[in-house]
């Protein structure tokens, strides 16, 4: 399930949402942010924590994860990268 | 069924007469209330022997049977990831309770079954307590205990601890399985076929050598999930050359987590779509039907075009009227202040009155359209509506070309370039960053958009929501133009991997909005107060002096320097002039027109053709950015990067205006 989110996200050739990511692995979004988060626990994934201070002045607060409720973004490592390409050999 | 990774023997304490409930779970699921509904007084609080996490214990009793309660602190798994996880696990492996009570949240059961799916790899049989049962049930969410219980072959006890419900039945439920009245077979999740042998591999390397009370099976499991304790207990605890052979297969199956915690999740997924109905109607459905038009690429890119061009005519609607009371007002204080000082020099008085008042007073007086530009803006963000706007965003520059990890620091850009160009540190190769240095200034920042505000109903009166709005598309159009060019050639389309969890479309919350208008007006009005006020003053005395008339000033001296490639644009040198300024802060471009054409809605309309009036707010919607950004981009690509960012920046917008003003001439505006 791991390998195929990882491969899944990886394939992706512009941005995806989790939504879309559940649909196509047959899950629901939020087991798929569970587990990007686990993958980014591991080092596969980086979640992008966009801002540090000032949040509340900015108009692009909700894409920040760390501060609130908001989206959040991930994107793969080299490790990530790595595992694909084991995998695939 | 996978193998049991426990030893089902019974416990020590099932010989002793009180029974032991370990109560574990997440943080946050109710864990606490349900240990204070069970032992009420009778509880004690200190600490795990060594640790600085607090230990609750406490006593009940149910139909004369006597239960010891503990209180596990709260985990989200059993990986050693921190003190608490620690403390959890080994509680349970070395403690032995008779039972472990997994407490759940009902309305979020996919984040606590992975817990759950390491429980029952360890000896102590499990009981799920299903808490918040009335919160799930509020938010739509159906869950079929039997099912579940069916599922995972463990008893399962709904309940509903805030409210006292359930809880008898769980004491009963646990009371009934140390009796041994009722049976528990759990269905655990198995490792996935890719590396049961590797797994089985390893158990039977360690087998001998594994401490007690550990399991091997268990141990095994744990190493090939990179889990440092067992890493450190196994080498301490294997001859070396046994370990080098374990510490070998680990390395070659490095990536063996994404199979053990993979087939977990798989797991969790079978146990949600047999007990679990999802809502199909309110939040989480309007949500859904909402994004399928919202973040449809043409649907989408139709709407945001709409919802971009409301905002401006919202703004202007509402806004310009009250700019134009405020402007009436600050020119009455103007001329109040002339008289007040009447006895003090000519020059000191003009300067309060025509400098500071009539340049940053006049900055000020357009507050209320940002107040509503700023307020429209929240009910974007707080709706959860601008997080789409990101989506899309990518979506569309996708089609253009340009994509990759530029997408973040561009995308900050909006609210201001600074951060923007700090962002580009998330992006690893240097010729990308640069590029996207190269890029980030042509966003159009608040403050730009500020002046763009303000500025368009001075030149195009009704129409300034169409021209504020096909400005802002011809920015991003011509960014996105540029990007392609840049990473076609330069970068040949370097790859993006990246997933956006979007939040729930809801109603705005009128205080978040409030924040959101107030700290962005306060930060307005501080710098009105000191860089805007300075620049003022100082662009009013050199328009004063040294004669006292502005045709004869050390200003237009300068100002007649900048007049040739003015010229080329159809615009007079005060014009020219303001535009320097805007490169200590943008919002000065408005101050220094107001110093050096006084009544700004009806001079400035005047001094220019409509070709000109549009060339000018080309040019400064891409000019060169302020001062803070120069500086951060000097600070993070070097001399001569920024130099080439200047130069781009001034080329650019100078013969974006240039070409604008030269058609808008042939075709006659």
């Amino acid at each position: 399930m791991l390998h195929r989110l990882l491969r899944q996200i990886a394939q992706g050739t512009h941005l995806q949402t989790t939504a879309a990511l559940a649909s196509t692995l047959d899950t629901t979004p939020e087991l798929v942010s569970q587990m990007a988060e686990q993958l980014a626990r591991q080092g596969y994934l980086s979640e992008n924590m966009q801002c540090a201070d000032g949040c509340e002045s900015c108009s692009l607060k909700s894409l920040c994860g760390a501060k609130n409720n908001g989206a959040r973004l991930w994107s793969v490592t080299e490790k990530g990268r790595q595992a694909i390409r084991r995998e695939s050999e | 069924m996978a193998s049991p990774l426990v030893n089902s023997s019974p416990p020590e304490q099932t010989a002793a007469k009180t029974t032991v409930i370990a109560l574990a779970g997440q943080p946050n699921v109710g864990k606490s209330t349900i240990f204070n509904m069970l032992t009420g007084l009778n509880q004690h609080v200190g600490n795990w022997p060594g640790k600085t996490v607090a230990q609750k214990t406490g006593t009940c009793t149910h139909d004369g049977q006597k239960f010891t309660l503990v209180d596990l602190p709260g985990t989200y798994s059993l990986t050693a990831n921190s003190e608490e996880e620690r403390i959890a696990r080994d509680y349970i492996i070395h403690g032995r309770p008779d039972i472990v009570v997994a407490v759940v949240d009902a309305a979020i059961l996919e984040r606590s079954l992975y817990l759950v799916a390491e429980l029952l790899l360890l000896p102590s049989p499990v009981v799920l307590a299903l808490n918040m049962m009335d919160v799930a049930e509020q938010e739509g969410i159906k869950i079929e205990p039997q099912v579940l219980e069916a599922a995972l072959g463990i008893p399962v006890v709904p309940l509903c601890a805030a409210r006292g419900t359930g809880i008898q039945e769980l004491i009963a439920t646990v009371e009934s399985l140390s009796a041994g009245e009722i049976s528990c077979q759990p269905q655990r999740p198995t490792i996935l076929p890719g590396h049961q042998a590797i797994l089985e591999k390893i158990r039977a390397l360690i087998e001998d050598s594994v401490p007690v009370p550990y399991q091997p099976a268990w141990v095994a499991l744990k190493l090939l999930e990179g889990d440092d304790e067992m890493c450190t207990l196994m080498q301490d605890a294997l001859p070396e050359a046994i370990w080098k052979q374990v510490h070998d297969l680990l390395y070659q199956h490095e990536d063996a987590i994404l199979d053990i915690a993979g087939a977990r999740y798989q797991w969790i997924g079978r146990m949600i779509r047999a007990a679990v109905v999802r809502p199909k109607v309110g939040q989480l459905g309007m949500t859904a039907r909402l994004d399928s038009v919202l973040t449809h690429p043409v649907w989408g890119t139709v709407a945001l075009l709409a919802v971009l061009g409301a905002v401006f005519w919202l703004t202007y609607t509402l806004g310009t009227p009250l700019q134009e009371w405020l402007g009436d007002l600050v020119a009455l204080l103007a001329e109040s202040t002339r008289g007040a000082l009447a006895g003090m020099p000519t020059w000191f008085a003009n300067l309060c009155a025509d400098g500071i008042i009539g340049g940053a007073g006049m900055v000020v007086t357009f507050l209320p359209i940002l107040i509503i530009f700023f307020a429209v803006l929240a009910i974007l963000e707080d709706t959860g509506y601008m997080a789409r706007i990101a989506y899309l965003t990518d979506r569309v520059m996708h089609t253009m070309g340009l994509h990759g990890k530029s997408f973040i620091p561009l995308l900050l850009g909006f609210g201001c370039n600074v951060p923007s160009i700090l962002g580009t540190r998330i992006i690893e190769t240097q010729r990308a960053r640069l590029l996207t240095v190269l890029l980030a200034p042509l966003v159009p920042c608040t403050a730009r958009m500020a002046v763009i505000i303000v500025l368009t109903p001075l030149f195009f009166g009704d129409m300034a929501g169409l021209v504020a709005w096909g400005l802002v598309a011809a920015a991003l159009a011509i960014l996105a133009l540029l990007g392609i060019l840049l990473h076609r050639v330069i970068l040949k389309g370097e790859q993006v991997a990246f997933i956006m969890e979007l939040p729930l479309y809801h109603l705005p919350n009128l205080r978040s909005i409030g924040l959101y208008v107030w700290h962005n007006t306060l930060a307005f009005l501080q710098k009105a107060g000191t860089i805007i006020l300075g620049v003022s003053a100082i662009i009013w005395l050199l328009s004063y002096f040294p004669t006292g008339v502005v045709t004869e000033s050390y200003l237009t001296l300068f100002g007649h320097w900048l007049e040739p490639v003015g010229r080329w644009m159809g615009l007079p040198w005060q014009m020219m002039t303001a535009l320097l300024t805007s490169f200590i802060a943008k919002e000065n471009t408005i101050a220094t027109l107001s110093i050096l054409y006084g009544d700004l809605e009806t001079a400035l309309p005047a001094a220019l053709t409509p070709s000109a009036a549009l060339a000018f707010l080309v040019v400064q919607l891409l000019f060169i950015p302020c001062v803070a950004t120069v500086a951060t981009i000097k600070q993070e690509v070097g001399n001569r990067w920024t130099l080439v960012s200047l130069l781009l920046l001034l080329g650019l917008s100078l013969g974006a205006g240039v070409l604008v003003y030269q058609v808008g001439t042939l075709l006659g505006a």
